[in-house]
């Protein structure tokens, strides 16, 4: 089968064209770095099975961050039939900087120019031919939104497949001085074995751009170049590329839009120096208000139809322990979870929403600064906000942060924030101890992991790590109205993860912790008690009963299942916990749930992109540690107020 | 357009002060944030650049939709549970919103200029 890839910077269409062309349902994000790792789809084009892999978005070849470097390495490795370098017609100039390092490094390489229905509206006029000549290579325009150009696309890579075309890319030509170092190289590169498989010329350009996995490459065959020439050749070899592109986009542009656009307007004001924090709070709490006050009446409605099958059951079943493994192990414990779905799929629903319209990316942008006080950047904000979904994505995508200083401290500090797992047992306590007050709470708390996650990323980089981040680089994509089908699909990806653990993990956790909590003898003297009154002396200091300690161990394989537990210990949370603890100790547990150790899927994770079970355990015991300090804070200073 | 980012400043500031008083503290910032996008707009350091007003008089507008939009929501919402009365100063907030926004759509043209 043929293999085309898709190559591109961040955010230009190269997913939305993937969906248009495979037919995947892959989410598209309004928000640069969403494909953290490659996607494969397969098309069927005239008689011809094609398979397209959908690559991470980056910027250049360098291989300094993950992102690039599973893209350079399956561009060399696997070595596509065609590779397509995708570029948004309305912002080409560093989508074709991409395009010259594909071309030095390989054959066989076509060019798309997506969004050309956008460049339309703003007036702009591409010329095909021009960029044709200048690249030697076949240009396609296309909109991955409307379809136009996809049947095109497909025929121009069926052409390059049968004809074997090899494109006539007029090599570009740099200074004199690197052309006469690139040529030197090139003969001693020519001669070795084990290089063959390059291109030399790629390879010498390379080197003298001090990319430090070529350098180590040539070092092996006694090849070398000092890094003060290495910082001198790139920014030659970085100023020439600009140059020719410049040069070429002035011929193939031949009218610009108009100057000012709605974007513009709107960026100006959201990205304000003094009014873009407030904004961005105010987007958060309204985010916060949908979730609870918009979407509880749902719950409300849910919670009705749980406890009406509890009863009915209840009535047809009679007394005995199979009705009560099923209605007060199954049907409350995953019942106590489900009634939150609403509340998950509405918070889904406004972080989608915000991210449709290309807000998020402002968002990132405003934080950067504040972020570079932490020595973290703004591309790490992105994947923090991605935690609040939960936090497996959120640690994924630090594989785009080029340092990696700041990605292991991104990977570290992830699980502070508070994930859609929480929320439940949030809602729960909130609407017991804080009536009426509910959203405010719920918003304090997102905001205090916030300040968490970016107190605990200072203190790890005094202690553990020195360094400065690297500035965030990002193109902030056009403001767009959501599109109905991604939304949803934003919203059910999500969502379903969320449904699928109630079928599965929580289904299985209420049936054990029915067995723990009823055997040898119901209640007290049950398994269940045994170990929570085993740990509840270190709990005791906080305020917390043997039942909470024993819901908070059971929350380490899957944060909901703290709620489920409730359900099964106290039968009715609402109307028992009131009785036993006060508000302060309610309030502790909250932010003892927001900090404590991550889910086991969270653990798992870490200990795979920070390197080891080192970090996972560092992160486990330093999670505990904050969360027993704050939560022992919230009780002590609660309890002497009141 | 100073006049517009005025009246529109000190009519959501004037909201949002009576959403604090009435103990309705989180709503009445959200109002004030509104305030604040359109007293922006007479930042002396812009002058008399029409643009910068045009683009906090057009963000005022949306912001202040996007808002009323939510407590509209939250209001309907809850006729399904437990129903909140829909106050004076809710009705005012959302004409001043409505209002705003309108106005704001006229300015959309400043940017095709």
């Amino acid at each position: 089968m043929n293999v085309v890839a898709l190559v591109g910077n961040p955010n230009v269409g190269k997913s939305s064209l993937f969906n248009a062309i495979t037919g995947a349902r892959q989410y598209v994000a309004n928000w640069p770095g969403v494909t953290v790792s490659r996607k494969e789809g397969i098309r069927r084009w005239r008689g011809r099975e094609i398979k397209f892999v959908d690559l991470p978005g980056i910027y250049s070849l360098g291989a300094i961050s993950i992102d690039e470097k599973i893209t350079r390495d399956y561009l060399l490795k696997e070595s596509p039939d065609v590779v397509v370098v995708v570029v948004d017609a309305l912002n080409m100039q560093q989508g074709l900087y991409l395009l010259i390092e594909v071309l030095e490094m390989r054959e066989n390489v076509m060019l798309v120019v997506n969004a050309i229905d956008e460049a339309k509206k703003r007036g702009m006029n591409i010329n095909k031919y021009e960029l044709e000549k200048h690249f030697g290579v076949h240009v396609v325009f296309t909109s991955a939104v409307t379809g136009e150009g996809i049947e095109e696309l497909l025929d121009k890579i069926l052409h390059i497949i049968t004809t074997k075309e090899v494109h006539s890319f007029v090599e570009l030509t740099y200074q004199k001085e690197i052309e006469e170092k690139v040529k030197e190289l090139e003969k001693k590169i020519e001669n070795i074995e084990d290089l063959k498989s390059y291109k030399p010329r790629w390879l010498a350009l390379k080197a003298l751009e001090g990319d430090p996995e070529v350098l180590n490459l040539l070092r092996k065959f006694g090849i070398s170049i000092p890094d003060e020439e290495s910082k001198k050749y790139r920014e030659m070899i970085a100023q020439r590329r600009y140059q020719y592109i410049d040069s070429v986009l002035k011929e193939a542009i031949t009218s610009f839009g108009q100057k000012l656009t709605i974007s513009e307007a709107l960026d100006h004001v959201i990205t304000h120096k003094f009014l873009g924090i407030p904004i961005f709070l105010a987007m958060m709490y309204l985010v916060f208000t949908f979730t609870f006050n918009v979407m509880s009446p749902l719950s409300d409605l849910i919670d009705i139809g749980i406890s009406k099958l509890g009863e009915w059951l209840r009535s047809v079943m009679g007394s005995g322990w199979v009705t009560s493994l099923v209605v007060d192990g199954v049907i409350n414990g995953v019942g106590a979870v489900l009634v939150f779905v609403p509340n998950i799929f509405g918070m889904f629903l406004a972080l989608g929403f915000m991210e449709e319209v290309g807000y998020l990316p402002r968002a990132a942008f405003v934080i950067d600064k504040l972020m570079y006080k932490l020595k973290l950047s703004g591309r790490s904000f992105m994947s923090l906000i991605l935690g609040f979904g939960c936090n497996v994505p959120a640690v994924m995508s630090t594989r785009g942060i080029a340092d990696p200083r700041e990605r292991l401290i991104t990977i570290l500090v992830s699980p502070f924030i508070t994930c859609s797992a929480r929320l439940p047992i949030y809602i729960l306590l909130a609407g017991i101890f804080f009536k009426g007050h509910e959203s405010a709470v719920i918003f304090a708390i997102y905001i205090s992991s916030i300040i968490l996650t970016a107190a605990s990323a200072t203190f790890l980089n005094k202690i553990f790590f020195k360094g400065q981040p690297v500035p965030l680089v990002m193109e902030l994509p056009r403001y767009r109205l959501p599109s109905f089908k991604n939304l949803w699909l934003y919203v059910w990806e999500r969502g379903k993860h969320f449904l699928e653990k109630a079928g599965t993990i929580i289904l299985v956790s209420a049936i054990i912790i029915w067995l723990l909590g009823n055997y040898p003898a119901p209640a007290d003297k049950s398994f269940a008690a045994d170990l929570g009154k085993f740990f509840e002396p270190i709990f005791r200091p906080l305020g917390y009963d043997w039942r909470m300690v024993t819901a908070l161990i059971f929350g380490t394989a899957a944060k909901e299942v703290v709620v489920s537990t409730f359900q099964m210990m106290y039968g009715d949370p609402a109307s028992v916990l009131p009785n036993l603890i006060t508000p302060p100790i309610a309030l502790s547990f909250m932010f003892f749930v927001m900090a404590y150790i991550p889910c086991l899927a969270t653990i798992a994770v870490i200990k795979a992109e920070a390197g080891g079970w080192k970090w996972a355990t560092f992160s486990v015991l330093y999670s505990l540690s904050i969360a027993y300090t704050i939560s022992f804070l919230i009780s002590v200073i609660g309890r002497a107020i009141l | 357009m100073k006049a517009i980012l005025v009246i529109f400043f000190v009519i959501f500031l004037l909201i949002g002060l009576f959403y604090i008083f009435n103990e309705d503290i989180l709503w009445g910032l959200l109002v004030e944030v509104i305030a604040l996008v359109y007293v922006f707009g007479l930042e002396p350091a812009y002058g008399e650049n029409r643009w910068h007003s045009a683009a906090h008089i057009f963000a005022g507008g949306i912001f202040s939709i996007l808002i009323s939009g939510f407590l509209i929501l939250e209001k309907l919402m809850s006729l399904l549970s437990e129903p909140q009365r829909i106050t004076r100063l809710d009705v005012l907030f959302m004409i001043a919103s409505l209002v705003a926004f309108l106005i704001s759509l006229k300015f959309v043209r400043e940017f095709e200029a």
